[in-house]
């Protein structure tokens, strides 16, 4: 058999031939009449070949992982967000939504800081810092009354009285000269 | 890549740390006061009074406030008013207080607790002299009054301070 004619069944073989119109004649029920018994094994022998190929290339497909994929995907993805200049707000906005764990982790934690800097700085209490100017004039029923912590009259005799209406309070202090009898 | 992409997330976490906390941590409870903050000073009203017994008349320069307080307090009736004065006292510093006899010096000591004060006060009554440190809340009064002799119808020289606000 000539080397053309392998071409020829090759081309059968792959459905490439215009086969109505063979080489050689019209086609019958068994294939072309222009194929022999020894060219129909060739072209059966071709066909299992390509079946063969065909099923070993679409198992090979099958056997690639999914996660092969979606890393694919998110290569593909992210080469996309990048070439997304759409103006500043947009880039912005990307940045926020790329980063928005991070800003809100960072803004709880400033928060908590500041909230602790803010306590610290406060005062500790009702100590009286000397730089007030005014001292607060209470309701008479809040006023403590009067005390008084030390006194010296000397060449006296002193008494103290403390009074008290809905004015306020009232110390007062009678001194009197020590040689003093009462009543006289 | 714009800037702004160039801020790495820890960058911004920092800065944003840096920006909130700087100037609450400024001034820092430790930090001394400074120098020239105003002192305390506290206005007490000051009123030089003589006492006698009469018909029972009240100087209409004295409020009624006191007037009330010197009728129920004291022996004598009749109340002149012969000096009176806002003293502003600083703390610990000691103020003379011009009086038409005598002399007096009151010394704001401290105040406390935002509502009363600690004075002490020295008087130099026409006779006699009285030195006290009261504590006194603000609005109420102290009052001393020094008989000028023994006898039953002593005139009394009257120092009165209050009214501290």
């Amino acid at each position: 058999m000539s080397p053309k004619h392998d071409i020829e069944l090759m081309q059968h073989a792959d459905g490439e031939l215009d086969v109505p119109q063979g080489p050689q004649g019209p086609q019958g029920p068994e294939g072309p009449d222009w194929i022999d018994a020894d060219g129909k094994t060739k072209v059966e022998s071709l066909r299992g070949m390509s079946e063969l190929l065909r099923g070993h290339l679409e198992l090979a497909a099958d056997a690639v992982p999914d996660r092969r994929f979606d890393a694919m995907w998110r290569e593909v993805a992210r080469s996309i967000d990048v070439e997304q200049p759409v103006g500043l707000l947009g880039r912005i906005r990307s940045w926020f939504e790329r980063h928005r764990g991070h800003v809100f982790t960072g803004m709880a934690s400033a928060g908590a800081v500041a909230a602790i800097a803010i306590m610290l700085r406060s005062d500790p209490g009702d100590v009286d810092a000397p730089g007030s100017t005014a001292i607060d004039v209470q309701p008479v029923s809040l006023r403590p009354t009067p005390v008084i912590e030390d006194l010296e009259t000397p060449g006296g005799n002193s008494t103290v009285l403390n009074l008290e209406d809905d004015d306020g309070h009232t110390t007062v202090i009678v001194v009197t000269p020590a040689d003093t009898v009462e009543g006289i | 890549m714009s800037r702004l992409a160039l801020i790495s997330p820890a960058r911004c976490v920092l800065l944003t740390l840096l920006a909130t906390t700087t100037p609450a941590l400024a001034d820092t409870p430790d930090k001394p006061r400074p120098v020239d903050q105003p002192a305390v000073v506290v206005t007490c009203d000051v009123f030089e009074i003589w006492a006698t017994h009469g018909k029972g008349e009240v100087d209409p320069a004295i409020n009624k406030q006191l007037a009330k307080r010197l009728g129920a307090s004291l022996k004598q009736n009749d109340f002149k008013l012969q000096s009176n004065t806002q003293a502003a006292l600083t703390a610990k510093k000691r103020e003379s207080i011009k009086l038409a006899k005598g002399s007096a010096t009151i010394t704001l000591i401290e105040t406390v607790n935002k509502s009363q004060v600690r004075l002490a006060v020295d008087f130099n009554a026409a006779k006699g002299n009285s030195k006290q440190t009261t504590l006194v809340a603000a609005g109420d009064y102290v009052i001393v009054s020094v008989n000028q002799s023994g006898a039953a119808t002593a005139e009394s020289h009257v120092l009165a301070v209050g009214s501290c606000k």
